[in-house]
């Protein structure tokens, strides 16, 4: 599902300049597979590199160097055109703050994935694809709430059911729980654990919460933008 | 991302930002509205009245007066057929159009059936070729009259009220742009030097000898060319086919009037004499007269023998009926005119050879013939009335011979694209051509129009690059604004030109309402304008009801001014959205 080899990100004013200053990079020679179907925990301290390297594989960042492949293809030589349907289709992002739109409802937050789309498919379609997705999620009867009147268990769970409406074999969750209480936080982890049981979706996440990294199949571990630990 | 997506996220964007685009939206309105309202107005003054003097491809030249104490050289030179030729070879003429005007004494009277009285005046007129007015009869015409097919669903003539026609079950006015034209007449004569150039004197009347060849549709009959013909309907009015020599030919019907002067009468039935029988012509039956729309025109005063004619389709200036009404009616008491169409359709008669200001001619010269108002034009005469070429010739030859007929006053020329006016203007001055003044004014008039709307057409695009700059700023702040909403598109699978094309369009879509807006309220101003128009210039000859002219072509340019300022504007903020990195606006914060 995923390889990784020789990765090296620099941000700018990182790994240059006078020698005696240099900043380390982001991620420094990185590589690591995952298989299909695995869960992956990426752990590891604030400012290791997590978020980073989940950009890289969600081709959300393109400056890098190494070599990517997600799904068998080469990142670093996809079109814009290309990766953007690679988003859309194969990969769904959850991010440690949720971004949902506050002037959406739920409903069409979830259908948001199929807004962009590159065929025109039904939009009763799209709608019944997102109710199953919030369904999923527990949160169907929420469906015509604006987000802004959901906790932010509720809220987690809804930027899942968004990242699940094309059914993505790659799920890419940064901090998924971070900003959630222990227990909702378990909830969304089941979730979780289910989709990739059942579906056999490949999950990888980024945590420092060690209840999350136990669950996983694996996990690595990232310091200073190096794998210490696999 | 396919089309409707897009418009549905365009749609969201506007009305969730309606309140930022208000100001820059004004701008829009204003701009697209300036340059609509200026570009009809300059069209509408240009076709309207400009071009209904001498379109802009057109120029009126005449002989180079003799200045009398001036110190150039005389040149002396005709216009004549010799200079037409020469005329027709320079480069870029692509019409040459001469006017011939009447070199004789005329009065004219009628007119009892508008202004209440007989009318009797000095005449003048002059003669232009029909094809020189194109299209500009029928739409002087349909702006008075109204458009010739009415939506009124008829079964009868009766049905569609005086003059009206049923066609094909809806009513059809009378038409009478399409009777300007040379009605044909009988040119009577003594010798070949009272007929036109190229005709000669056969038994007192004019025709085109045979010495050199006929033209198609002509055949050599006795000497003379005669149209062939195959009924009456291919001959002019006035005349009828006749077989000769195994062809038809056209023959002009000779008629006699009862008593010589009821050629000056108005009894219609009088003025068509009967018909009387001619050599080389079948007898007539007894006391049959003059067909329908014809009339018996003599070849003098005294004599009662003529020959069949339609009357003379004339056209007035409409600065002759502001003349009548301001001065005339009010000082003679006579009848206000409402309008020009009120002559349509007016006959009168005219007496060639006889005048209120110089001596008449000898009886034997003078001569009735009968015209009839059929339309209105700016290139008419301001003080007469305005004749098919021919017609003028045919009287100009009858009372002046060969040589008056075949002088002309003035010509003018038509080129192919404007630019090459100047030149050939400047090629004319050596045959001592030059522009008439009227014709010289209208240029100029015309030049100051064009500066004039290139100066407003300017400032509307001042108005509008304004816009732009406002559009951008407010889009370069949304932007900013919706950096997050864009990243998430992003993350979930907008491309680089999806987000572009979100701002583009949005941008269109604004400029699109702004177009529309602007359009329309430039069309409103119009009409308001033309109301103000009217209180103050009404009174002007010339002035048209309607002063602009929103032409497809303007609403359009108008339209798509806005929407392409407006894209223009949105150009750099959309591409600052696309440049949005999600993964920098997705993680932090
Ligand atoms: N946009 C950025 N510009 C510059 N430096 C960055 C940026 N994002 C992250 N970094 C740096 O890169 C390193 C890795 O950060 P990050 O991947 O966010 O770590 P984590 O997610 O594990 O906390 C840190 O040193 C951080 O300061
Ligand atoms: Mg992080």
């Amino acid at each position: 599902m995923i390889r990784v080899e020789h990765l090296v990100k620099a941000y700018p004013g990182q790994a240059a300049g006078d020698a005696a200053r240099v900043l380390p990079p982001a991620l420094s020679d990185v590589s690591l597979s995952v298989a299909r179907g695995e869960f992956l925990a990426v752990v590891g301290r604030s400012g290791s590199g997590k978020t980073t390297l989940l950009n890289i594989l969600g081709g959300l960042d393109r400056e890098w160097t190494g070599r990517v492949e997600v799904n068998g293809q080469d990142l670093a030589r996809l079109h814009d055109r290309d990766l953007s349907m690679l988003r859309n289709k194969t990969i769904g992002f959850v991010f440690q703050a949720f971004h949902l739109l506050p002037h959406l409802t739920v409903i069409e937050n979830v259908t948001l994935p199929a807004w962009f789309g590159n065929q025109d498919r039904d939009r009763a379609e799209a709608e019944g694809r997102a109710m199953q997705a919030l369904d999923r999620v527990g949160l169907a009867n929420r469906a015509t709430d604006r987000p802004t009147r959901l906790s932010a268990g509720e809220r987690q769970r809804v930027a899942v059911a968004r990242a699940l409406l094309n059914r993505p074999m790659l799920l890419l969750c940064d901090e998924p729980t971070g900003n959630l209480d222990a227990a909702t936080g378990a909830a969304v982890l089941d979730i979780f654990l289910e989709l990739n049981r059942r579906d056999n979706t490949t999950l990888v996440i980024a945590t420092h919460e060690s209840r999350v990294s136990e669950a996983a199949s694996r996990q690595i571990v990232l310091e200073t933008g190096r794998i210490v630990e696999a | 991302m396919t089309a409707r997506a897009q418009v549905g996220l365009i749609a969201r964007f506007l009305v969730r930002s309606r309140g930022h685009f208000a100001f820059a939206l004004v701008g829009l309105v204003v701009g697209s509205a300036t340059l609509a309202f200026f570009l009809a107005l300059s069209l509408g003054i240009r076709e309207r009245v400009l071009n209904r003097l001498y379109p802009v491809n057109q120029a009126e030249l005449q002989i180079e007066t003799v200045r009398l104490f001036g110190l150039g050289i005389e040149v002396p030179s005709r216009l004549d057929q010799a200079s037409l030729a020469a005329l027709r070879s320079l480069p870029g003429v692509t019409g040459v159009y001469p006017k011939q005007r009447s070199r004789f004494q005329a009065r004219l009277w009628g007119g009892r059936e508008v202004i209440g009285h007989e009318a009797r005046v000095e005449s003048f007129f002059d003669g232009l070729e029909p094809e020189l007015l194109g299209n500009e009869l029928r739409l002087s015409e349909a702006e008075v009259l109204g458009p010739e097919m009415g939506a009124v669903i008829c079964s009868a003539d009766a049905d569609c009220g005086i003059g009206g026609r049923c066609n094909e079950g809806a009513c059809h006015r009378r038409v009478w742009w399409d009777s300007f034209r040379d009605p044909g007449g009988r040119l009577p004569c003594r010798a070949d030097s009272g007929c036109l150039p190229g005709q000669a004197c056969f038994d007192g009347q004019c025709m085109i000898s045979c010495a050199e060849p006929c033209t198609a549709g002509a055949a050599c009959i006795q000497g003379a060319c005669l149209r062939t013909c195959t009924g009456n309907a291919s001959c002019d009015p006035g005349e009828t086919c006749v077989q000769a020599a195994a062809l038809g030919v056209c023959r002009r019907l000779a008629c006699r009037l009862d008593d010589p002067r009821d050629g000056a009468g108005d009894d219609p039935e009088k003025i068509r004499g009967r018909l009387t029988s001619r050599a080389g012509m079948p007898t007539p039956g007894g006391g049959e007269r003059c067909p329908d729309g014809t009339y018996c025109a003599t070849d003098n005063i005294l004599t009662a023998s003529g020959a069949c004619e339609a009357p003379i389709p004339v056209l007035v200036s409409p600065f002759l009926l502001e003349v009548y009404n301001r001065v005339a009616a009010t000082a003679l008491d006579l009848r206000r005119l409402s309008g020009l169409e009120v002559l349509l359709g007016v006959s009168f008669a005219m007496l060639y050879g006889e005048s209120y200001f110089v001596a008449d001619a000898a009886f034997d010269q003078r001569t009735i013939r009968r015209c009839r108002i059929v339309g209105f034009s700016q290139k008419a005469m301001d003080f007469g009335v305005t004749m098919p070429l021919a017609a003028v010739q045919r009287a100009n030859a009858m009372l002046r011979g060969r040589d008056a007929a075949s002088e002309f006053t003035s010509v003018v020329l038509t080129t192919a694209r404007n630019e090459q006016l100047p030149q050939v203007i400047e090629d004319a001055k050596i045959l001592g051509l030059v522009p008439a003044p009227r014709s010289e004014d209208a240029r100029k008039a015309s030049s100051m129009l064009l500066v004039l709307t290139l100066v407003f057409a300017l400032v509307s695009l001042v108005i509008l690059g304004i816009s732009a700059i406002n559009i951008t700023h407010t889009f370069l702040m949304l932007v900013t604004e919706r950096r997050i909403e864009i990243a998430v598109y992003r993350a979930v699978g907008a491309r680089l030109l999806d987000v572009r094309m979100l701002v583009l369009g949005e941008a269109a879509v604004m400029g699109a309402i702004g177009g529309i807006a602007g359009c329309a309220g430039a069309w409103v101003l119009g009409r308001l304008v033309n109301v103000g128009a009217s209180r103050v210039l009404g009174g002007v000859p010339g002035m048209p009801a309607d002063l602009f002219l929103f032409s497809p072509v303007v609403l359009l340019v108008g339209f798509s001014c806005a929407v392409l300022f407006a894209v223009i504007g949105a150009w750099v903020p959309s591409g600052r959205a696309a440049r949005t990195d999600p993964a920098t606006v997705l993680t932090q914060g």
